[in-house]
């Protein structure tokens, strides 16, 4: 299959997917294994307990009444990270006050050996000045990865230190209640995720 | 087989001369800003191929130790870079580079990139040899423009 081609077909089951609550990973995910069942991400109830970028202690509990846009990356990652927290800085400035004030876009790092605050602090701010960054010890990362069904792995380079990680690259929709509301692939468009913010804030008009 | 070969070369040395400057051209080359420390950029373009096909070799760069194509993959629920051998271009088939898609990415950044600066690279082409352009830092969160389909 050609690049582009590949891309294509890449972007449009990324859309696809990113168009519905469940998204259907299966066909995408596992080439070769048995199909799994989708992954239950409407029984995620949104629990972190980390760094922020500033060096303090940040919980979920610290977001009471906002809705929160998640992300799992890294700084190191040169395109699909930058990509993904564009499409949550772009939402973000399409909604506006005083919506966006009702939503915390953060990063949450899935390379805290690299990732510390420090650096964290000096990448957040290139997209968004309200984008977080969370870090933590490796332990807390893998406990707050593994409770997203996020999955992550390091990918040694062949002739430097300078590793990169493959990770799950989806942007979570986090509602009130802690619960995902929606998975967003990375080729959203940020109107769509506006929409969907939107539309979790706006009460339904009276029929 | 000598002679044959021999044959041919005033014909090949013609079709060169004929094709002196034309080849693959690039074009809206850039790069995102990053974090001062970083050590890992893309690049992103467009390449078109004037009138016989090529391939896209290998890439240098004085900013890094090493550029390189690289693609997306999905593999065991996880996105993951993986290296390009080389990019084909065609005549009529311009190939963009674009955030998500295949890029060329930088490792071993000497330092970070800059929004607003700019710096060179090489594009090693098998058939057009080598390409030299200027790239611009752009954004750190920087996307390409829409495009515009024209087909009705």
């Amino acid at each position: 299959m050609s690049t582009v081609r590949r891309r294509l077909l890449i972007g449009g089951l990324a859309a696809a997917g990113s168009a519905s609550i469940m998204v259907p990973l299966s066909d995408l995910w596992w080439p070769g294994r048995p199909v799994p069942d989708p992954v239950p991400w409407r029984q995620v109830t949104a629990r972190f307990d980390l760094v922020n970028q500033a060096g303090r202690r940040t919980t979920d509990r610290d977001f009471a009444g906002q809705l929160l846009l998640v992300y799992f990356g890294y700084t190191f990652c040169p395109d699909m990270c930058p990509t993904a927290l564009s499409v949550m800085a772009a939402a973000m400035d399409e909604l506006g006050e005083p919506l966006a004030g009702r939503v915390q876009p953060i990063l949450i790092t899935v390379d805290p050996v690299r990732d510390t605050p420090a650096v964290l602090a000096g990448y957040v701010g290139l997209f968004h000045p309200r984008l977080i960054g969370l870090s933590g010890t490796p332990a807390q990362i893998a406990r707050t990865a593994a409770h997203f069904h996020v999955h992550y792995r390091k990918v040694p380079a062949a002739d430097s230190a300078d590793y990169l990680m493959d990770h799950t690259g989806f942007i979570f929709l986090i509602g009130e209640n802690r619960k995902i509301i929606r998975v967003f692939g990375q080729f959203s468009a940020p109107d769509d995720v506006a929409d969907a913010v939107r539309r979790q804030l706006t009460p339904e008009p009276a029929p | 087989m000598r002679n044959h070969l021999l044959c041919f070369l005033p014909m090949l040395l013609a079709a060169a001369a004929a094709h002196a400057g034309d080849g693959v051209t690039a074009s809206d080359a850039y790069a995102r800003a990053t974090a001062p420390g970083a050590r890992t950029g893309a690049v992103y373009l467009t390449l078109t191929a004037a009138d016989r096909p090529d391939r896209l070799l290998s890439v240098t760069t004085p900013v890094a130790d090493r550029a390189e194509l690289h693609e997306i993959m999905q593999m065991e629920g996880m996105s993951h870079m993986h290296p390009v051998d080389a990019l084909a271009v065609a005549p009529g088939k311009p190939i963009t580079l674009a955030p998500g898609g295949t890029h060329i990415m930088l490792m071993g950044l000497h330092q970070g990139l800059a929004e607003g600066s700019a710096f060179p690279l090489v594009l090693h082409f098998e058939q057009t040899g080598d390409v030299s352009l200027s790239v611009a830092v752009r954004a750190a969160g920087a996307m390409p423009a829409p495009a515009h389909d024209h087909h009705p």
